[in-house]
């Protein structure tokens, strides 16, 4: 293939997405669309992983206490948490510094809780020595007397794991018809184009044209609407994670998610997604009319 | 230049458009092919530019067995030989110009070579004037010399012309056929289909009649008129 032609192809392919800028702009649409919802997914699930990942390796459990424990009985609590096995550190954490804590991030909304209006437990910060020893550690803490209940991040992590496997089977679903629907979507885009200029590809024929040359101008189409959904759909996401990322700035006494956004391999990814639904829709849907000759084409 | 031996085409639904033909043409001759509708003219050029095959037997087209032609071979064999259609097949939305570098553009030629050709080929067929026009803005008879412009420009052996005066006001169908045969004269080989008796007996050249896919005679139009 030449240069001119090259030049010649590529500019017949952008002309045709001009042209059809109904057809682009619809498939467009559709696509962004479909990579944006992947995208959330994937977004989702990296997220959920992560969060199990970092609540799995933290070894500290709170220990709240049953909010008429007074503040002797709290002293006498630690002292005996300390004596159990396998606890490494025992800190005090006052129902006062909780309260400060929501009220530094909520702001007014906690004035009036304070003093004696606190509803909070009192509560123990504790981190383990042999993490294997995790169950019976917990069973022995729950055991104590004052002790109303257990932050146990290991429920939380095993629920989360669950639902990260329900999230990857929808993940792979949600990739698998999105990947459908793009390529038929682009399929049927370069098709209504072909369609269009099934004149010009039976003559394209008749004067000797090879098969890859009538190809590029609608290859160049797909790729060109799919790329370019593919920036509108990366832009769309990494929207979508600054948004997620402030609130959970907001949040983050509250909560231990781990949410990195959109990263490079992502964006890779959805630009290779973009291309290679343009370029296998533009490739299918001109196989029918590449099989025939001449007028067979015009009547197609 | 193309030989055909005992070719016989049969249609998938059965129909047989040409039966046991043998027919040689030599290189710079003109041959109109002349017999009524669904004779198997039209049948006889797709064999020819190879967009249908033969069921049996042999045509050699340029030294080439069509029947050994790959599929990626046949856009290379094509460009040696320009086909002329009935319904003149031209891009309404490129102008006269376009339509004709189209055939040019394909071949992978350079914008200097198509700004130097297409200009020279279309005063060929007295078009020079008309470069900006659109087809839809010529007469029958422009629009199908634009046709005959766009398959000489690549500089075929072989014009190949399937009833090019169908489409054209009588007066100038004579004028298309002079053109075609100016172009002979050049030493371009010339095929042309057509079932207008009064056409052909105009020009002194080999008439091949065809009839329900056989040849029926093979003549020249001076034996044509005596007989008449
Ligand atoms: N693609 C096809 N499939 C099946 N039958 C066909 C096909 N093309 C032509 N035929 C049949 O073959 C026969 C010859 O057709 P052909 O087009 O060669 O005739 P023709 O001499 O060119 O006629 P006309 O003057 O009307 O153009 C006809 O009976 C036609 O119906
Ligand atoms: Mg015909």
């Amino acid at each position: 293939m030449r240069f001119n032609s090259i030049i010649y192809l590529t500019r017949e392919g952008l002309k045709s997405i001009w042209n059809n800028w109904i057809m682009s702009l619809a498939s467009t649409i559709v696509l962004v669309c479909c990579l944006f919802l992947t995208g959330s997914v994937i977004l989702l699930s990296m997220s959920v992983n992560k969060t199990i990942g970092a609540i799995e390796s933290k070894n500290t459990v709170t220990i709240h206490l049953n909010s008429s424990v007074s503040s002797e009985e709290s002293e006498k609590i630690g002292k005996r948490i300390k004596e159990i096995p396998n606890i490494a550190s025992c800190e005090f954490y006052s129902k006062e510094q909780a309260i400060q804590k929501y009220s530094q991030a909520l702001g007014d909304l906690m004035e009036g809780l304070k003093g004696d209006d606190n509803p909070l437990p009192d509560a123990f910060h504790i981190s383990m020595t042999d993490l294997s020893k995790y169950n019976e550690t917990i069973r022995m803490l729950s055991e104590l007397e004052g002790v109303e209940s257990i932050g146990d991040r290991r429920d939380v992590a095993k629920r989360l794991t669950e639902i990260n496997n329900i999230i990857h089977y929808v993940e792979i679903g949600v990739i698998l018809i999105f990947a459908l629907v793009a390529l038929f979507i682009v399929s049927n885009t370069v098709r209504l184009t072909m369609y269009g200029r099934r004149l010009e590809i039976s003559i394209m024929k008749s004067v000797g044209a090879t098969n890859l040359f009538i190809r590029i101008p609608f290859i160049v189409e797909g790729v060109t609407i799919g790329l370019f959904s593919s920036f509108v759909a990366i832009a769309l996401l990494k929207l979508l994670s600054n948004v997620i990322l402030k609130v959970l700035q907001r949040l983050v006494p509250f909560t231990s998610i781990v949410f990195d956004g959109i990263n490079l391999n992502m964006t890779l990814f959805f630009l290779l997604a973009g291309i290679s639904s343009g370029f296998i829709g533009g490739v299918i849907s001109i196989r029918k009319y590449l099989r025939k000759e001449g007028g067979k084409i015009i009547a197609l | 230049m193309i030989e055909f031996k005992k070719v016989s085409k049969e249609y998938s639904n059965g129909i047989c458009a040409v039966k046991n033909i043998n027919l040689n043409i030599q290189k710079g001759e003109f041959v109109f092919i002349l017999g009524p509708s669904g004779a198997g003219k039209s049948t006889l050029l797709k064999l020819i530019t190879r967009e249908e095959s033969p069921t049996s037997g042999d045509l050699i087209v340029n030294n080439m067995d069509v029947f050994f032609l790959k599929n990626r071979q046949i856009p290379y064999f094509r460009r040696t030989m320009g086909i002329v259609f009935q319904d003149f097949r031209l891009i309404n939305k490129m102008t006269v110009f376009d339509n004709v570098a189209f055939a040019m553009r394909v071949t992978g030629a350079s914008e200097r070579a198509i700004r130097s050709r297409v200009p020279y080929v279309l005063s060929l067929v007295d078009l020079a004037d008309k470069e900006r026009f659109r087809p839809t803005e010529l007469s029958g008879g422009e629009q199908q010399r634009v046709g005959l412009a766009r398959a000489l420009v690549n500089n075929p052996d072989l014009v190949i012309a399937d009833e090019p005066t169908g489409n054209v006001d009588p007066s100038l169908s004579f004028e298309i056929v002079e053109l075609l045969s100016k172009i002979n004269h050049q030493g371009t080989t010339i095929l042309m289909v057509t079932h207008e008796h009064d056409l052909v007996a105009r020009f002194n050249k080999r008439i091949v009649e065809i009839q329900e896919g056989r040849i029926v005679s093979d003549v020249y139009e001076a034996k044509l008129a005596n007989e008449a």
